[in-house]
C-alpha cells in the first residue's frame, strides 16, 4: 500500500502533515502512556479474541 | 440449539469421531471455545439472502480447520500454553491432520449443491495457510515479506468463511468468490490489529522475546529513524521493563504504531469500496463487521483529539 520509508517521510515533513496524516503525527506525538492507556481501555486484545 | 452447537453436534456425529475419543475430545472443547471468525459463515449465508442453518456444515468445517492450524501453530510458536504438551507432539500433529480432513469430509457428506467446491476452499485454506507458517517462522525482515506472509497465513482463513457461507446459502461461485476477496481483506486488518496489540503487550510477549517481527517492530528496525539504533539495541533485552518501555517508546514516536494504523485505515477504505460492489441481498451485516474493525481506530484518533477523516483513501495522498 505505501511503503514504510515514504510513510515516515511524509509522517514527519513540514508541509504535508494534513488531513489523515495531523492525526497520524499527533499519534507519534503522544506519549507511550497515553497511547497504552487506549490500548488498555480498548482491551485490545480482549476486542481480538472476540472478533467477531 | 444454537447454530455453532449445532456445528459442534455435526462433527461429534461423525463416524470417525465417534470411533476417536482423542478426537471427540478436541471437538468437544471447541464447543465451549469458538474460534475466531466462527460464525463468518453465517453473516455470509445471511448477506446473500439464504437461512443461517443452511451455513451449519461450513461453521463445523470452520471450527475444525481453525483447530488444525491452532494445534500448528502453537508446535510451531513453541506455545507453552499448546495442547501438545498434553498430547505429545506427535500426536498433536496427528490429531490436526484429522481435523484437517474431517472438516472436508463434512462438506463432502452435507447436502451442499456445490460440496465438491466447498471441500477444494477449505482445502485450499489448509494448503496456503500451511505455505504461510512456512514463512512465517523463517521471520522473513522485509516489507514485501512481511505482507506476503500476511496474505498467506491470515487471510485464507476469514476469505474462506465467506466464501464457505455463501456456497452454503446457493450463492453462484462469482459471488462467493467476491465474498471470499472481502473476507481476505478483513484477514489482512485482524493481523494488523493482532500485531498492534503484540508489540504494545506488557510483559513483552512471545513476537518480542522470539525476535519475531511484527508489523511495528518492522517498521522501527528498517526505517532510518534517528533512534533506530537504540531501538535494536534495546529490542535484544525486552524482558528488563525498562528496556521494554523504552522499546515502546520508540514505537510511538518513530511512526511505527502511526503507520500501522494507517495500513489499518488503507485496508478499510478499500473493504468499504470493496464492499459497495458487491451485490447483496443485505450487506449489513457485513458493513458491521467492518465498522466493528475500524472502531478501536476510531476510539484512538477521539482520544487524541485528532479527527478521523470521512474518506479512508489516504494512501493517494502519500
Amino acid at each position: 500500500m505505501v511503503s514504510m520509508e515514504a510513510f515516515y517521510t511524509n509522517l514527519f515533513s513540514t508541509t504535508q502533515n494534513e488531513g489523515v496524516l495531523s492525526g497520524l503525527l499527533r499519534i507519534a506525538r503522544s506519549s507511550l502512556k497515553e497511547v497504552l492507556a487506549v490500548r488498555s481501555e480498548l482491551a485490545w486484545d480482549q476486542w481480538l479474541s472476540s472478533k467477531p | 440449539m444454537e447454530i455453532y452447537q449445532q456445528a459442534i453436534e455435526t462433527l461429534l456425529t461423525h463416524p470417525q469421531t465417534a470411533a476417536w475419543p482423542a478426537l471427540a475430545q478436541l471437538c468437544e472443547r471447541a464447543r465451549a471455545h469458538k474460534p475466531i471468525a466462527w460464525d463468518f459463515p453465517l453473516v455470509a449465508a445471511k448477506a446473500v439472502g439464504g437461512k443461517q442453518e443452511a451455513a451449519i456444515p461450513a461453521v463445523g468445517a470452520l471450527t475444525c480447520a481453525h483447530m488444525a492450524l491452532i494445534l500448528i501453530d502453537d508446535l510451531l510458536d513453541e506455545d507453552p500454553r499448546g495442547a501438545y504438551h498434553q498430547l505429545g507432539q506427535a500426536r498433536a500433529v496427528n490429531l490436526a491432520s484429522a481435523l484437517a480432513a474431517l472438516g472436508i469430509d463434512v462438506l463432502f457428506k452435507s447436502r451442499i449443491s456445490q460440496r465438491e467446491l466447498a471441500a477444494t476452499m477449505l482445502n485450499e485454506l489448509m494448503l496456503r495457510t500451511a505455505h504461510g507458517q512456512d514463512l512465517d517462522v523463517q521471520n522473513a525482515q522485509t516489507e514485501e515479506a512481511y505482507w506476503a506472509v500476511t496474505r498467506a497465513k491470515s487471510s485464507p482463513y476469514f476469505g474462506a468463511g465467506l466464501y464457505l457461507g455463501a456456497l452454503c446459502a446457493d450463492a453462484d461461485i462469482d459471488l462467493a468468490t467476491q465474498l471470499k476477496d472481502f473476507g481476505e481483506l478483513f484477514g489482512e486488518m485482524m493481523q494488523i490489529h493482532d500485531d498492534l496489540n503484540d508489540c504494545l503487550a506488557n510483559p513483552a510477549n512471545a513476537d518480542w522475546l522470539q525476535g519475531r517481527s511484527p508489523l511495528p517492530i518492522l517498521f522501527a528496525i528498517r526505517v532510518p529513524h534517528l533512534q533506530r539504533e537504540r531501538f535494536i539495541e534495546l529490542r535484544g533485552r525486552v524482558s528488563d521493563p525498562d528496556a521494554l518501555a523504552e522499546a515502546q517508546a520508540i514505537l510511538v514516536s518513530c511512526g511505527a504504531i502511526s503507520y500501522s494504523v494507517n495500513e489499518l485505515m488503507l485496508r478499510q477504505g478499500l473493504a468499504e469500496r470493496l464492499l459497495a460492489t458487491i451485490s447483496l441481498a443485505d450487506p449489513a451485516p457485513l458493513a458491521a463487521l467492518l465498522a466493528s474493525t475500524i472502531a478501536p481506530v476510531k476510539h484512538l484518533f477521539a482520544k487524541i483529539g485528532a479527527d478521523f477523516p470521512q474518506s479512508l483513501s489516504v494512501g493517494s495522498e502519500m
